[in-house]
């Protein structure tokens, strides 16, 4: 697109296309947001036009936000053409607040973005410095620290967020500057507005802006508990480099994680590049961890899958959550506690690697049925809950007793199998599982486990009832043993369905 | 094993004078050269002497090095019981040239937890500590890692906590690793072994090559933590293991209550290579039976299979009828 063509972003609107947007060109020759579009071409025929796409506009500027987490953690969109960053004890980073502003306006002119920015103690005051307060000369302007009255003083009150109405109320009264509503009494401000509420939402959006009254704001990100940043003047490339820097921040980070007595369980690593792109990589841990060499076992992995790009100018760790390090008893007089270590690392290790859902334990579930009695949960999960509980280790017992002979394997699915058995509760001669015939040589059974009674109370006439199984242990002539069921009985049971039978273990 | 013993390893060595002080030397010299080479094959001393050096980073209690299968018969055929800091290759036997049954595997994998349970008793009574058998379900055991491929885990099922209690391995204390490739299993056993954090890892894959077998067998040697490896009972035997187990199922040994019931599992285990003894492994197999309730194998008595032949004549009613379904 020739910068010098006057172009502008049309929407169709209520009477015929009208102009969003336009760019330098067409701003100077007059042609504004709002005027229809029919009547600038009548003025400037050269008008080239393309439709609005405010839904890439907004992903373009999500992206703009992620890429400003460099300059603070706390970061998100602000209307539509708005970004806030949060940079409370982020400038010292980059030399000063100064610097940070010529850092970030510099970068995001070299990406071809026209920009304003406004740094101030409040939101509101950086907003109206923003939109408002900048220099024609200058694409930012600065209140110093406590003196935010002086520098929004001069600004026109439209750069208080107030709706139109209320701006064109304040004119009349002859309110012009932010400035002139400081010194006129607030009751009598009050006083001024007929109703209460527009008074109220002037005197909250002032005391926004000078820091009299805290305005929540929801950062893109769930703030990290704590972070630690490191900024490179010359850009990294090299994956030892960024490894030994990442070494200094798990350090950095583990220091102040200890001072805290806290321990991260999820970490994020990350990167930003020098062109304006950013990546991150992640770890959980399963026990609150301070330990910067477990940290890096973590990280370090994941390394080789960063692509460096152009060069990573500014490196950041963040413990994204943390949780306190209690004092873990190992056990009264446990000889275990010595042996061995916590294997809690190794999960952690294996889950960075594996995924989280490849580690896992079994736990007891509340029911009698076989494969609902017990359920694999991540052991990432299992072992993060167990050890904030405070009772040292204690997992609870299982339900079953411990000499009930069960097969080691069940089948993730019970699989039907082909079975000639004497009626009506005889145990199978011979069955064919996986297309092959085998002979029974010896079984045991039946064990008969019937169906949840509660989950039959409330089942409709046409639905299928759960049915009773009687379990049979059965071993081949090769030695080999089965658990097997019948799943149904043959007499004595409503609906007359024929029983069928399955193999839903496997004896090792 | 040839070694020659180089004049230039030691002036002292080569000194052929009589003197009664140098032969001392040269003794000492051979002993220390010997010593270097146990240590370079990562066998521990002879019998009886200490198995860790006293500088080693282990904790004291983690020096059992070694545990037994409970039955003098075989346990006579290892010089030293299975070694904790080595890799044990236990196969099943195949029922097809090519092809292996789920019950091949299963006797495979049924002989490696049993020893699992074995290597867990013989650490906690080293310990001398709060009863061994009665650790099973208490939740304060060491930890066990299981291992394997995504693809054997949908062929047999996953592991029930239930069926663990019943083979004697405490649920509770079980991590189960699935992974998407062959190839990650073996990475992650690797992983665990270096974790010192387990008293056993239990690795089931198709097939260890050479080079992954020796990095299991030098990461079970750093930690002194032993991995059992069950592979495919028709696959290469790996290498770089301490011993190779083949193990077949038998007819389980009578019930003590009911003739048509199975009774305790038996195995039909041969030793196909034992690295510290080699001799060993060329004998034939024998039959051991494993015991619920003494948590050991031992050899299955013959003899005791008389009852079981009265089976059929237990005037038990022919069922009224057969169908098949």
């Amino acid at each position: 697109m020739p910068s010098q063509q006057p172009f502008a972003l049309i929407e169709s609107g209520a009477h015929g296309l009208a102009i969003v947007a336009v760019n330098e060109t067409a701003a100077r020759l007059g042609i504004e947001a709002g005027t229809s579009l029919a009547d600038a071409r009548a003025a400037h025929p050269d008008l080239l036009s393309r439709p609005a796409e405010p839904e890439k506009d907004r992903i373009a500027l999500l992206k703009l936000a992620r890429w400003a987490g460099r300059y603070g953690p706390n970061r998100h969109i602000d209307g539509n053409d708005g970004l806030w960053i949060d940079v409370s004890g982020v400038a010292h980073l980059f030399g000063g607040e100064e610097n940070l502003l010529n850092d970030m306006t510099q970068h995001l002119l070299s990406f071809g973005v026209a920009v304003q920015a406004g740094l101030a103690d409040t939101l509101g005051a950086a907003h109206a410095l923003a939109r408002f307060g900048c220099p024609p000369d200058a694409a930012w302007s600065m209140a110093p620290v406590s003196e935010t009255h002086a520098a929004i003083g001069f600004l026109p009150v439209e750069a208080l967020r107030l709706d139109a109405s209320r701006i064109l109320l304040l004119k009349r009264l002859g309110l012009r500057h932010i400035g002139q509503l400081y010194d006129i009494p607030r009751d009598s401000l009050a006083r001024r507005f007929r109703s209460s509420d527009v008074a109220a939402a002037v005197l909250v959006r002032l005391d926004q802006a000078l820091g009299a009254m805290e305005e929540p704001r929801r950062p893109m990100l769930p703030p990290p508990v704590l972070s630690v940043a490191r900024a490179f003047a010359e850009p990294l490339i090299s994956s030892e480099a960024l490894e030994a820097f990442t070494n200094e921040l798990a350090n950095e980070l583990a220091a102040a994680l200890a001072a805290k007595d806290l321990g991260v369980r999820v970490l994020r690593l990350t990167f930003y590049r020098a062109d304006g792109t950013s990546g991150t990589i992640a770890a959980a841990m399963s026990t609150p961890c301070h330990d910067a060499r477990h940290m890096m076992a973590l990280l370090s992995e994941k390394f080789s899958s960063i692509d460096a790009g152009f060069g990573v100018d500014i490196l950041r760790l963040d413990a994204v959550r943390a949780g306190k390090r209690g004092a873990n008893q190992k056990g009264f007089g446990s000889p275990q506690g010595a042996a061995f270590r916590d294997p809690s690392e190794l999960v952690d290790r294996l889950v960075n690697r594996l995924g989280r859902d490849a580690i896992t334990v079994l736990r007891p579930n509340g029911s009698h049925i076989p494969e609902r009695a017990e359920i694999r949960l991540p052991a990432l999960d299992v072992l993060a809950a167990e050890t904030s509980s405070r009772v040292a280790s204690y997992t609870p017992p299982w339900p079953y007793p411990k000499r009930l002979l069960r097969p080691a394997f069940m089948l993730s699915r019970p699989e039907p199998i082909q079975v000639t058995a004497g009626v009506p509760d005889g145990p199978p001669a011979s069955f064919i599982w996986r297309r092959v015939e085998r002979r029974v040589a010896r079984a045991e059974g039946p064990e008969r486990i019937a169906p949840e009674w509660w989950r039959t109370l409330y089942l409709d006439e046409d639905q299928k009832r759960p049915r009773t199984r009687d379990y049979y242990r059965i071993e081949d002539q090769q030695g080999a043993m089965y658990w097997v069921f019948r799943h149904g009985l043959y007499e004595g049971e409503e609906g007359s369905e024929r029983p069928s039978w399955f193999l839903h273990g496997l004896f090792a | 094993m040839r070694f020659l013993l180089d004049s230039r390893v030691s002036p002292a060595v080569s000194g052929l004078s009589p003197d009664p002080g140098k032969d001392a030397v040269k003794d000492s010299v051979i002993e220390s050269l010997r010593s270097r080479i146990l240590h370079i094959e990562r066998h521990a001393p002879r019998r009886g002497a200490s198995a860790v050096p006293e500088n080693s980073p282990l904790p004291r209690s983690r020096r059992r090095l070694r545990w037994e299968l409970g039955c003098p018969a075989c346990d006579d055929l290892l010089p030293r019981g299975l070694e904790a800091n080595s890799l044990h290759e236990i196969k099943g036997v195949p029922s097809a040239i090519h092809g292996a049954s789920a019950a091949d595997w299963m006797a495979g994998i049924g002989f490696a937890a049993r020893l699992a349970v074995r290597r867990i008793d013989t650490f906690a009574a080293g310990e001398e500590a709060h009863a061994s058998s009665s650790m099973a379900g208490s939740g304060i055991g060491p930890w066990v890692l299981w291992c394997w491929p995504r693809q054997l885990a949908g062929e047999f099922g996953s592991p029930s906590a239930a069926g663990l209690a019943s083979l004697g391995l405490d649920p509770s204390r079980l991590i189960i690793v699935e992974t998407a490739r062959a190839g990650d299993a073996l990475n992650a056993i690797e992983e665990s072994l270096r974790a010192q954090s387990l008293a056993v890892v239990i690795g089931i894959v198709e097939e260890a090559e050479l080079t992954p077998a020796r990095r299991l067998s030098l990461a079970a040697g750093e930690t002194a933590t032993p991995c059992l490896l069950v592979t495919h009972p028709a696959s290469e035997p790996a290498g770089a293991t301490a011993t190779r187990w083949r193990v077949q199922r038998g007819g389980s040994a009578p019930h003590t209550f009911d003739p048509r019931a199975p009774g305790a599992p038996r195995f039909s285990i041969a030793l196909e290579r034992c690295r510290a003894r080699p001799e060993s492994a060329a004998r034939s197999p024998m039959l051991l039976e494993w015991s619920d309730e003494t948590r050991r194998f031992d050899l299955a008595s013959i003899v005791a299979d008389i009852p079981a032949q009265a089976r059929g004549a237990d005037g038990r009613a022919v069922p009224a009828a057969v169908r098949a379904y």
